[in-house]
């Protein structure tokens, strides 16, 4: 193969280093791989059967990252990685979709975006995107946790081993973000201080 | 958002998620009613919290995944590979997809099988192996081996085989579904020998034998799959892996052989073992070794240094395992029932011949497995037909040959004198049975038997490397031996009582308290059967059945059983008696345990002078003796007393030989825990890591080294060096993991410890974990009256008072407090532990008046 895995190894070092600009080069990396892999899969898998999508993120893993060189920690922070990016890669289709419908375009869309373009869905996505840069700001964990389970499809377990913390205290940021979550996107239209006040 | 401090928030949202759902609000009120905004912050998070358990609840990789494939690409299915048409998936695995797959060409309408490799393969190595193999793959033509007919490549560069279809049921599985009784299974596994036989005829191994590459057909034909394959795919040590990893391993290594999972040389002996292990779990329902999550070091040590338990053994396991339907529980009921008979007679069945035969496919080395797949099928032939086998047990004397290899010369004299020893016991036995007619001869037998005996106990004892610490190979070597009793003395009940508590008392001195339990009971039992009760073997047999008892903390257990063996050996044999001395060294002890110091005294100046009298002054055995009536000291409160008494005992050990070091370490661990309770820390810990270095010489980890472990915890954690005590805290769970004393109170102590470690390095949030076992733990082995279960709770609610989870921690603070209380009166250490934490709870509470309630309790310097 050629000399990819070194190029991972080597920002996952950089990055968990602190080196600026790191991320963004890996970010780049990863989502080209992870897109041909993918194909890859698909090309291998028979009708009806599903892309098993975290073992896809596991695959790109095991093939891009030289092993002898990254540590766990490097392992994890590859797999928070690939949940930002995934994070990102529905925004943009969701703001895509967004900008589409306020274009008036009539691009056919592929069957998968189809299944997507209600665009409840896609303003949902987008709402809680905003969300949780929100809840960042004043509790940067806890967004990290949505992210990782959400976005990333990470088991409690190994988000806990991504963050550095307990699976006990993911499951608590996960309960209490998610409530913060929902409380702040069902009050959009109805904001519940208003109504306290009324 | 703005006004209210968001850290508080999430703290109070924590804590009444602890609280019941119907008393949140009055909870909320009646703690923080005073700060109204931080009440409907919480209460409206909480109100989200119970509508929100579907919200987000299913990850959006998928969706995600799916947009990053912008073109989609047609699957095999109706593809064509070569003459062959692709028809649908019937299978995946490790190494890649298999298809169902048809000739296109109609010529002949023949179905086969196309193994698809998985991309990331070295393909050019593969197919290159492959063109040079493939003549002598298809060249096997036998009935119970699957064709290979033509591989090749497909347009975008997967290498695929085609092999001859076969439809049918893996090999365990028909077996189970057509619950096949023993003998069957055996008629259909000497036929899966015979098709190994001639692929090893052929110069072919297999590598990978196992029961889904065995399938059965509708008609019941065996056939094998993938021979040769593995070859193809892994020129080198298929089933290595990197240490560290154990997720991508490409082939089970459940079958593997010791060989192959070393990486070495594989033979046609390697499919001889993989044949054993199919044997083995066709007649058990089990695999001789659970490897889940295991690492591959770990996996290597089992396969290749650890003996199996035999197939007969392993039917009574209860293992769950896990299935594409969900996890299932492998019972003694459930494998017999798909035997078709009953757990008793499928145990009796496999117990003897088919036991050996397995476990002698399955040896460690080689060259001691059966020389080929047909000596195997041979065996298993006579064994149908009722011949005596060729397979022997993993003998004694080979099991001690190896024991020996690995040992000490001194230690391999003396269990080269045991085995010639029981070599002629059993030889003697065998002979005495023959002349059991003749009354007076058998009794001649019996006696020189009987000597033996006593010679064959004294080994045992002096191979029992007491003095040098627990020493895992020779407790192989016992444990053998402790097998060999019930059927070497089956005819023999006296030699059998003598042998069960000969070895019994090597497991006692070897600190391995269950089996010293198990095989003192059953001595006791037989004693009793045989001379009944005023008999000194029945007496010794109680005397030392109490002492793992009490090792293992059951002093109520121990208490009558000691009692009463003290008092039958003082009717008998009253002075000058080593046993008696013995008996009331314990009773001693035990009554310490108890509290009743002056009992104590009393018998343990009784079994000093009787040593002191047998022996002289100064004796080991005497010097022991004072070592208790220290710790009697020591415990009644005479904490000066006590430590002179100590460190006496200590100088006088020191100038005795090297074997006598182990009771300068045992009494060096009751000074230093006297002086942790004395806050002399510094001395404490100087004389523990004393000691543990004298343990620790002996290399293995043992009961004493955990103790060490135990005593640097409870030093450093009560002299404020939280740090230092997680690490001794977590190197004792270590060691109690290995010597497997993981499931007992002195266990839950040290994960107290943990946690309270955790806990007071504001790292309460690990710490819980392991308080709640511990919890779990105290309550499975302590006595419901026992102190240390509620200490442990208490310790619990001071973790969870940490962590702010100030609800759940008020109600376990208060039990646990109140049963301190019970137990221990008004006054005593755990219980002003208890108090002080309730203290601080409702200080944070803001109630002065029920923290008031608590103070009398506290420890007289704080309050």
């Amino acid at each position: 193969m050629d000399d990819k895995p070194k190029d991972v190894t080597r920002m996952l070092l950089a990055w968990s280093a602190g080196k600026t600009g790191a991320e963004e080069s890996l970010f780049q990396l990863v989502y080209d791989e992870l897109k041909r892999i993918a194909r890859q899969y698909l090309r291998k898998e028979s009708e009806g059967h599903t892309l098993q999508p975290t073992a896809l993120v596991h695959e790109a893993y095991m093939r891009m990252v030289d092993q002898t060189r990254v540590n766990w920690q490097n392992r994890a922070q590859f797999y928070g990685v690939a949940a930002t990016m995934m994070r990102r890669i529905l925004v943009n289709h969701a703001r895509g979709l967004a900008a589409e419908k306020r274009g008036g375009a009539t691009k056919r869309l592929s069957l998968e975006e189809a299944s997507f373009s209600q665009a409840d869905n896609a303003s949902d996505l987008l709402a809680l995107d905003e969300a949780l840069t929100n809840l960042a700001k004043f509790d940067e964990r806890k967004s990290r946790v949505v992210e990782l389970l959400y976005f990333g499809g990470l088991e409690n377990k190994e988000a806990a081993e991504v963050l550095g913390v307990s699976e006990k205290t993911v499951q608590r940021d996960w309960q209490m973000a998610r409530s913060w979550l929902y409380r702040e996107l069902s009050s959009d239209t109805s904001d519940p201080t208003a109504l306290a006040g009324a | 958002m703005a006004s209210t401090d968001w850290q508080q928030i999430e703290i109070v949202f924590q804590a009444a998620l602890d609280v019941h759902e119907s008393e949140r609000a009055e909870w909320l009120t009646q703690h923080y009613g005073h700060d109204g905004e931080l009440v409907r912050e919480v209460e409206s998070l909480l109100a989200a919290e119970s509508k929100s358990s579907d919200f987000l609840s299913k990850s959006d990789l998928p969706k995600a995944v799916s947009f990053l494939l912008n073109e989609s690409e047609a699957s095999r299915t109706g593809q064509r590979l070569g003459p062959y048409k692709i028809l649908k998936e019937i299978g995946r695995g490790g190494m890649g997809t298999v298809y169902l797959a048809e000739r296109a060409d109609e010529q002949f309408e023949k179905l086969v099988a196309i193994k698809l490799l998985r991309r990331g393969m070295d393909t050019e190595d593969i197919v290159r192996r492959f063109r040079t193999e493939r003549q002598i793959l298809a060249s096997l033509e036998h009935p119970h081996i699957a064709r290979l007919i033509d591989g090749g490549m497909t347009a975008d560069g997967l290498p695929y085989f085609v092999l001859e279809y076969i439809e049918g049921k893996p090999l365990d599985q028909y077996c189970d579904e057509h619950k096949l009784p023993t003998a069957e299974r055996l008629r259909l596994f000497r036929q899966v020998c015979a098709a190994v036989q001639y692929a090893h005829q052929n110069l072919i191994v297999h590598r990978d034998l196992k029961p889904s590459n065995i399938l059965v057909t509708a008609t019941g034909e065996p056939k094998l799959l993938d021979f040769g394959i593995a070859k193809l795919l892994n020129t080198d040590a298929p089933y290595t892996v990197a240490p560290t990893e154990t997720q991508s391993r490409l082939m089970t290594p459940d079958y593997a052989s010791p060989e192959q999972v070393r990486g070495r040389n594989i033979t046609t002996a390697s499919d001889v073992y993989s044949l054993g292990v199919v044997l083995y779990r066709l007649l058990s329902g089990h695999a001789p070794y659970r490897f889940a999550q295991l690492s591959a070091l770990e996996i290597e040590r089992l396969v290749c240094d650890t003996d199996p338990d035999r197939p007969s053994a392993a039917i009574h396991r209860v293992e769950e395992i896990t299935t594409k339907e969900g996890a299932t529980d492998i019972t003694p009921e459930s494998v017999s029932k798909s035997h078709n008979e009953q757990p008793d007679t499928l145990r009796r069945l496999l117990q003897g011949d088919l036991d050996n035969i397995v476990l002698m496919a399955m040896r460690k080395e080689p060259e001691r497995r059966y020389q080929s797949a047909a000596q195997l099928a041979d065996d298993i032939l006579r064994y149908l037909e009722g011949r005596p086998i060729n397979a022997r047990a993993n003998t004694f004397s080979y099991r001690a040959e190896k024991f020996l290899k690995r040992n000490r010369l001194g230690v391999a004299a003396a269990l080269l004198v045991l085995l010639t020893l029981v070599g002629g016991m059993v030889a003697t036995t065998w002979q005495a049975r023959v002349a059991a007619r003749q009354r007076d001869q058998a009794r001649l037998e019996k006696a020189r038997a009987e000597q033996l005996n006593t010679f064959l106990q004294t080994i045992l004892s002096a191979a029992a490397p007491v003095e040098r610490g627990h020493d895992a190979k020779v407790v192989d070597v016992i444990d053998d031996a402790a097998l060999r009793i019930d059927t070497d003395f089956a005819a023999q009940p006296e030699l059998r009582a003598q042998a069960l508590l000969s070895i019994g008392n090597t497991y006692r001195t070897l600190g391995l308290p269950d089996k010293a339990e198990k095989m003192l009971r059953e001595a006791l039992k037989l004693n009793l059967e045989l001379y009944g009760e005023e008999n000194a073997a029945t007496a010794l047999s109680m005397i030392y059945l109490s002492d793992p008892l009490m090792t293992k903390r059951k002093e109520s257990e121990a208490e009558p059983f000691l009692t009463k063996g003290v008092e039958i050996e003082r009717r008998l044999l009253p002075s000058r008696n080593k046993d008696l001395a013995f008996g009331l060294r314990n009773l001693g002890e035990l009554y310490t345990r108890k509290g009743a110091y002056e009992q104590a005294k009393a018998v343990l100046q009784e079994s000093l002078s009787m040593y002191d009298e047998m022996l002289g002054a100064n004796n080991p055995d005497s010097l022991t003796v004072l070592l208790f009536m220290a710790r009697t000291k020591d415990l009644s409160g005479d904490a000066a007393g006590a430590e002179a008494m100590y460190r006496e005992v200590i100088a006088a050990f020191r100038p005795m030989p090297k074997r006598y070091e182990n009771r300068v370490a045992l009494t060096l661990y009751n000074l230093g825990r006297l002086l942790t309770k004395e806050r002399r820390y510094d001395e404490a810990l100087s004389a523990i890591h004393e000691a543990e270095n004298i343990y620790q010489k002996s290399g293995d980890a043992s009961i004493y080294t955990f103790y060490g472990k135990c005593h640097l915890t409870k030093a450093y954690l009560e002299s404020g060096n939280f740090a230092q005590a997680i690490v001794e805290a977590q190197a004792s769970l270590d060691i109690g993991r290995k010597i497997r004393v993981d499931d007992s109170s002195d266990y839950a102590v040290q994960l107290q410890l943990l946690g309270l470690a955790f806990t007071r390095s504001n790292r309460a949030r690990e710490g819980e974990g392991y308080l709640r076992q511990a919890v779990e733990l105290a309550k499975t082995h302590l006595a419901s009256g026992d102190i240390n279960t509620p200490a442990i709770e208490s310790a619990l609610g001071e973790c969870l008072m940490a962590q702010n989870k100030l609800g759940e921690a008020e109600p376990i603070l208060i039990q646990s407090f109140e049963r301190l209380k019970a137990i221990q009166g008004g006054k005593g250490l755990s219980l002003g532990f208890a108090a002080k934490r309730l203290v601080t709870l409702y200080e944070k509470f803001k109630k002065p008046e029920l923290a008031a309630k608590y103070q009398p309790f506290l420890p007289e310097n704080q309050k």
